[in-house]
Parts: C-alpha cells; structure tokens; sequence
C-alpha cells in the first residue's frame, strides 16, 4: 500500500486543478472568511446593527480568538466543502476519463490497494488544505487584530486542535463521498453535478420541505445525514459570525445533534464510503 | 522450466454482456513460453475481451484462465506481465518520463529503470514533455516503454502498431521479434496479417469469440502447390493425375492446384507438353496468411 500511495501523491501533487482547487479555498478563506466582513464593518455607520450587535462588535468575530469558530463554520461557507467534493470526484473520475485505471490495475498491487493508497493520498492533501485554511485564517484574523490596534488573544491550543480536527472530518466525509461517486459513475462530471446539488440543495431542500410537517421521525432521520452532522459539528465550536448575518450552509442554524454524535456518524460516513467505493471497484469490470 | 511450458493457458473462457452478446465463447488458448503468439481476428472479434481478461481487468463469465502460473489479476503474477492494451493511457498533465515514473512506483519498479525503458523506444529526448503533446505514435511507444518497465515474462501487447508511421510500424515489428527472443513470451493481438506473418511463431485466428484457427503460419499456409493454367484443362488433369495420383490434382477456378513441391515444376511442364498440351502459366502456389485469415473467417475482405 506505501507504494501505491506514494504513487498517488506523486500524481495529486503535480495535478493543476489539486492546485487551482486548493487555491481557490485559500482564496475564500481570506476574501469571505474575513477581507469582505472586514472592509463592511470598517465602513459601516455608526448606527450600523445586525443581529443587535454593532459593527465593532461584530468585528470582534474577526480577530484570532474567534478563528478556530470561524474555520470550524466552513470558514467560508458551504463552499470549502464543496470544493473538496469536487477533489475526490476529479482524483477518481478522471482516471475513468483518462483510461488510466486500466493501466493501474494492470501493474503490481490489487485493486483495493490502489484504492486504499489513492484514498489515503486524498487524506493527506484535506490534511493539507486544512491546516492551510488554518494557518491563512489565523494570519488573516492577525492582520485584523493589529489593524485595530488591539491586542491578538488566542485560542487554547486544545480548542485549535480541536478546530483542525472537527474541519478535517468534515471535509474528509465529503472528499469520500465525492470519490464514491465518480466510482459509481465512472465519470467525474456526473459525480460533481450529483455531488454538489445533494450537498448544497438536495438533503436541505428535502429536510426543509419535509419539516412543516412536523413528524417526529422525520426528526430523527435527519439527525444522521451527512450535512446536518457536518454543520452540527461546526456549530458546536459556536456560531460565527458569518453563520449569524445568513451566509452558512442551508441548513438549520441550531445544531441538531451533539458534537459527540456529529464526530461517529461522520466517521460512520466516511468509512461507509470507503467500503462502497471497494465494493464498487472490486466487482466491476474495468472497460 | 521446461521449454515447451505454457504461460498462458484458458479452458472454455467465455464472456457475455446481457443475453444476446458473447463476446468470447468457450476459448481454449495456449501460448508457450519464449514464444511469440500472434491473435490474429477482425475488429470487434474477442481479441481485446480475452487479453482484458487475461490481466483480469474483466471477468469472465464462465471458464479459467492461468496467466503466468497465477489466476488473471492475481499481483504475483501481474508483476511478470507487461501490457499495452486498446490505446496507451497515460496521465496527459505529467511528462512521459514522469508517468513511467508513477507506474514504475506502483509496479515497485526502482526508477532507474524508466530512461533504459525510454531509450528502448527512442523517447528519451521527448521524455521531458508532457504526454498531452504526444503524438499517436509517441503515445504507443510509451505504452510499450511501460509494459517493459518490469523487464516481463509475458508481454501482451494488443494493436502495438496503431498510429505508428511506416517507419514507426518497421521499428515496432524489429522491437517484438527482439523482445521475443530468448524466454519471454509476447502475446501479440493485431488485425494485421503482415504483421502476424512477419513477427510470429504462432498464430491463432479468432471469430465471433471463438478460436477457430491455430497454427504456425507456415502450417495455416497449409502444403507447399504449384498452380497450372493449361489447354485443354481436362486433358492436363488427367495427365497430371497419372503422374502424381488423383488426390494430389484439384481445379479451382479455371486452374490447376497440384499439392506438390515447387521444385518439381519443370518436371510437371515436362509431362504437360511431351502430352501435347499448351501450357500458359506454371507457378508456386503461394497462400499468404490472407488467403487462410479470409477463408477461415468467411468475411469478404480483411481489416
């Protein structure tokens, strides 16, 4: 399996659109995580009130010691894990397009090595990318703070860890989910239209429409989808404030489910995932 | 290892898509090693299905297979496989010496194996840029770089001369023949016949999925006749006849086919005229892999 990794990694790192994506996320995190809040709170009057809090106020959402709660929200909405919906869909679907499976599957190592060293290679870039967004949203929340002319406080390292941890998950369930389904369509397009409108429409559409019916198991349902425990988990750091003035996932704004069982169903997920992708790749024929 | 043991070897190997379509039926193949075995059947008549299922890229319906002493698929036996199947499959963002770079990581090939590999196929000079460049020619020529990056035992190499120019397609056949020397074995698929009857030991024609020919070329070409066109044709006929026996004398359009050595024409000329009968056209019947590929397979015309 260490080769087929390495072999993965050797291909995702040189990819442009790994780059273009991941480039795409940092950009986010600075633009709507924090430079457009920023420049609005900044320029806004004196009488400015959103949600009953003051422009200053809610600037205070900006500076480091809320960056752990801001980057555990999506950090940059809903889109952060749609791109990396988009990354599992590409890193699967275009060996599809490419023809390149064949060429895999015909050297060494077994089918489900090449998935195991091709899903763990995708581990270790959301890894990446997390820390990055991490790291950006920090340095940006930095630049705020001393624009301000005010002291920078921390978070506790624990809660920072905490941050890493829970963005990772989340981001990981949907990196999964997306190569899932290039595996299932054998294609990447299909599997990051299919990806998407599930993530961004589909389950909050159903859960939304299904709600004024106010069924009691229709409550509990939703507790274990995919989206609802991904925005709980990000909840439970608090809310940004970014979530507060509408600019969150569309889903419920009060978290549904603990923190505790946002982490297993999630994990449940991703690991759920993976053993559909094996199934899928070990029975098909590779044409 | 005994010279004559089998690298490849399937028993009734079948394969169907849904009911009505079996694209190969009931195959019985075997290759030996340090052979070259050309399979040799019309587009669309089993010849990519089989060497698929011979990598185990796609399961058979019904029957086995034993590829390199393992089942098809099995990662022993893929490690003494190098393959070029349908058209070569590269990673069009990476460079050709950085994609054998990544196929050699995953065959646990050390990648100082990848430049030799280049040079075999004339690429190293092209080994920089990316393979979305590539020209049709220079992609296949990776794809066979690839398939030798593990030094294999059994190459299967399927169309390796498609989009290859004169030139390429010359250099191609010199590469198979030297790489089927000493024990390796290559399992070559083509439609075709010059190739088949320039590079192989064996040949096996293939239709509808079915192994309905094999042999060595010279044993499909069948035994060695002479043609003769004479007048009048009965009279020759029977002369003939009493001179070689009856079976010996066919008529095939308007002609002669006398099953004998080439040598003995004179003597066959010789006999014709001392009977006073004109003889027009006396020549070694030759019967190219052609003849037998389009008698055997009932088409109209070869690929």
């Amino acid at each position: 399996m260490i080769a087929t990794f390495r072999a993965e990694v050797r291909k995702l790192r040189q990819r442009p659109s790994v780059w273009v994506l991941g480039a795409i996320l940092l950009v986010l995190v600075v633009l709507f995580g924090y430079a457009v809040e920023w420049i609005q709170y900044t320029t806004a009057s004196a009488s400015f009130r959103s949600g009953g809090l003051t422009a200053a106020q809610l600037k205070e959402g900006l500076y480091p010691a809320a960056f752990v709660k801001v980057m555990a929200n999506g950090g940059v909405s809903a889109l952060g894990p749609a791109l990396v919906v988009v990354l599992g869909a590409l890193a699967v679907g275009s060996e599809y397009g490419w023809g390149t499976l064949k060429t895999i599957f015909s050297q060494r190592p077994g089918r489900i090595q090449v998935l195991a060293g091709q899903f763990a290679a995708l581990t270790v870039i959301v890894g990446v990318l997390v820390l990055a967004m991490f790291a950006l949203a920090a340095a940006s929340s930095f630049v705020i703070v001393s624009l301000d002319g005010k002291p920078a406080v921390w978070p506790a390292t624990i809660d920072i860890l905490k941050g890493l941890g829970a963005s990772w998950l989340v981001f990981e369930s949907w990196t999964l989910f997306g190569a899932l389904l290039a595996y299932l369509f054998r294609q990447s397009a299909l599997a990051i239209g299919l990806g998407l409108a599930y993530m961004l429409i589909i389950e909050g559409l159903v859960f939304g429409l299904l709600g004024g019916f106010n069924l009691s198991w229709l409550t509990t349902l939703e507790k274990f989808f995919i989206g609802q425990n991904a925005t709980a988990l990000g909840l439970s750091f608090g809310q940004a404030v970014q979530a507060a003035r509408g600019g969150g996932p569309a889903v419920s704004s009060t978290p549904l489910v603990g923190a505790g069982q946002a982490v297993l169903v999630l994990a449940a997920y991703g690991l759920a995932f993976i053993a559909g992708s094996m199934l899928v790749v070990r029975r098909r024929d590779i044409t | 290892m005994s010279p004559t043991e089998e690298v490849i070897t399937t028993r009734r190997l079948t394969k169907r898509y849904g009911k009505d379509v079996v694209a190969v039926a009931d195959l019985d193949l075997s290759v030996r090693r340090g052979e070259v075995y050309g399979f040799l059947g019309l587009n669309g008549a089993g010849k990519t299905t089989t060497l698929r299922m011979l990598l185990g890229l796609i399961r058979p319906t019904s029957g086995t297979a034993v590829v390199a002493g393992r089942r098809p698929g099995d990662p022993a036996g893929l490690a003494k496989i190098g393959s070029l199947v349908e058209s070569p499959a590269f990673y069009p963002y990476l460079s050709g010496r950085e994609n054998l770079k990544v196929i050699a990581t995953y065959a646990g090939v050390p990648h100082s194996k990848v430049d030799p590999a280049l040079e075999e196929v004339e690429l190293l000079d092209r080994g920089k840029d990316r393979f979305g460049t590539y020209s049709m020619g220079m992609k296949q020529r990776l794809g066979v770089a690839a398939a030798l990056l593990k030094e294999p035992e059994l190459l299967i190499l399927d169309e390796p001369t498609n989009g290859l120019d004169p030139q390429g397609v010359v250099e191609m056949r010199s590469l198979i023949r030297r790489l089927g020397t000493g024990s390796r074995t290559v399992l070559l698929s083509s439609h075709l016949l010059s190739e088949m009857e320039q590079v192989c030991d064996r040949v096996g024609i293939i239709r509808h999925g079915r192994l309905v020919r094999e042999g060595t070329v010279d044993e499909l070409r069948g035994e060695p006749a002479v043609t003769v066109r004479a007048t009048p044709l009965e009279a020759a006929r029977r002369s003939l006849e009493g001179m070689l026996g009856a079976a010996a004398v066919t008529t095939v359009d308007g002609t002669l086919r006398i099953a004998t050595d080439p040598e003995r024409a004179a003597d066959i000329n010789a006999a014709l005229v001392q009977a006073h009968i004109r003889v027009s056209e006396l020549r070694p019947a030759e019967r190219s892999l052609e003849d037998v590929f389009l008698q055997v397979t009932g088409e109209g015309e070869a690929a």
